[in-house]
């Protein structure tokens, strides 16, 4: 049994995997996890991702969880372009930069931003009250506005001159909100020109393939009773 | 480290005590994966040898510690590692690392200068 990917497109760390593996054309076999199914918390796929989230990797007998050390170690087994993340010891240190900071303020914004927007009022059937989806907004563009000036500042990509891996967890954190109607893109130029360029050089089919899922989100109907019930104890902490 | 020490003795602001409660819980619940998935019956977090991993995991560990959360009482996996992270770094390279905010308990409260400063910053800890 060769790569395996456990994946949910719906999840914004899962596209970054799922258009790093396909834009290196690293062969890898899809092993769908459908999170509004709940099927993370099965005891077979326990097995692969203890921790029970998506996305996982199984190699043979080596299992890992967490998106950024999935990318890192398919950049080092498949000897991916440089670019992706360059062996250059400063380059490669805002790469990482990038990935440590973006776990607790963009991924975290985004996640609730496209939750509290959506997925509570038209998936589960359930108010947020608008000072939380505000005070959530805020804090989106605060995150974005230090995407702006921090990261991306005047260059083409987000940790330098070339895409990186930095690159594709951006832009598919991004794309969460854009999902739920959130205009991120429209009152910041310089992201939308970045959007515009990561798009050309992942490539337009692909960057489509990967968000379809969870840009048909919002057409969802309302999440059955028995799935809210398996789902809303985990999302709960997703509604502060 | 913040809802039980520095918002009561620093700040002097009441943490609803089920805020405290929940925020227990979930560190409980991640020191159980620490356990489970990560340590496992290896030495430290990522194998057999110390990484930086277990710097990054011990230093975050002495946080609650130092405001009186009785993280290794009842894990004794966990004291066992924390001891052979102490003896590859050095006892006293531990205990310098931790000297200042192992005395953050003893700190007399903000005066409301300080206070109004940090306020505003730090109001997302009471989640």
């Amino acid at each position: 049994m060769g790569l395996e990917l456990y994946l949910d497109l719906l999840s914004q760390p899962c596209r970054a995997v799922y258009i790093f593996a396909k834009k290196n054309g690293i062969p890898f076999e899809l092993r769908q996890v459908e999170l509004l199914k709940g099927q993370h918390h099965s005891d077979a796929f326990a097995q692969v991702n203890p921790l029970r989230k998506v996305p996982a990797l199984k190699d043979g007998d080596f299992t890992l969880a967490e998106s950024v050390a999935i990318l890192l170690y398919l950049s080092r087994k498949y000897e991916v372009p440089d670019h992706w993340y360059p062996q250059d010891l400063q380059a490669r240190a805002r790469v990482d930069e990038y990935l440590a900071w973006q776990h607790t303020a963009l991924r975290s914004s985004c996640t609730r931003a496209m939750w509290q927007k959506m997925m509570f009022p038209v998936f589960l059937g359930e108010q947020v009250p608008p000072e939380t989806l505000a005070s959530t907004l805020a804090e989106l563009d605060r995150c974005l506005q230090l995407l702006e000036d921090k990261f991306l500042k005047d260059q083409d990509f987000v940790a330098g001159p070339h895409i990186s891996v930095a690159d594709l967890v951006a832009i598919t954190e991004l794309m969460h909100p854009v999902s739920a109607g959130c205009q991120v893109f429209k009152s910041r130029p310089k992201l939308a020109a970045w959007r515009q360029r990561v798009e050309v050089e992942v490539g337009k089919d692909l960057f489509q393939e990967a968000h379809a899922t969870v840009m048909k989100v919002k057409d969802l109907p309302p999440a059955d009773p028995a799935t809210k019930e398996k789902l809303k104890p985990s999302v709960q902490v997703l509604l502060q | 480290m913040w809802q039980k020490m520095m918002f009561p003795v620093f700040l002097g602001e009441q943490v609803p005590p089920e805020t405290l409660a929940s925020t227990l819980a979930e560190l409980d619940r991640c020191l159980q994966l620490l356990e489970d998935k990560f340590l496992k019956d290896q030495d430290f977090v990522a194998g057999p040898h110390i990484s930086v991993a277990d710097l990054v995991a011990i230093t975050e560990l002495m946080h609650p510690v130092s405001a009186g959360c009785q993280v290794f009482k009842s894990r004794p996996k966990l004291a066992a590692w924390r001891q052979r992270v102490e003896v590859e770094v050095g006892k006293d390279l531990f205990q310098e690392a931790h000297a200042t905010v192992m005395k953050v308990k003893d700190l007399p409260p903000a005066d409301p200068a300080t206070k109004e400063k940090l306020k505003p910053s730090v109001q997302v800890l009471l989640q």
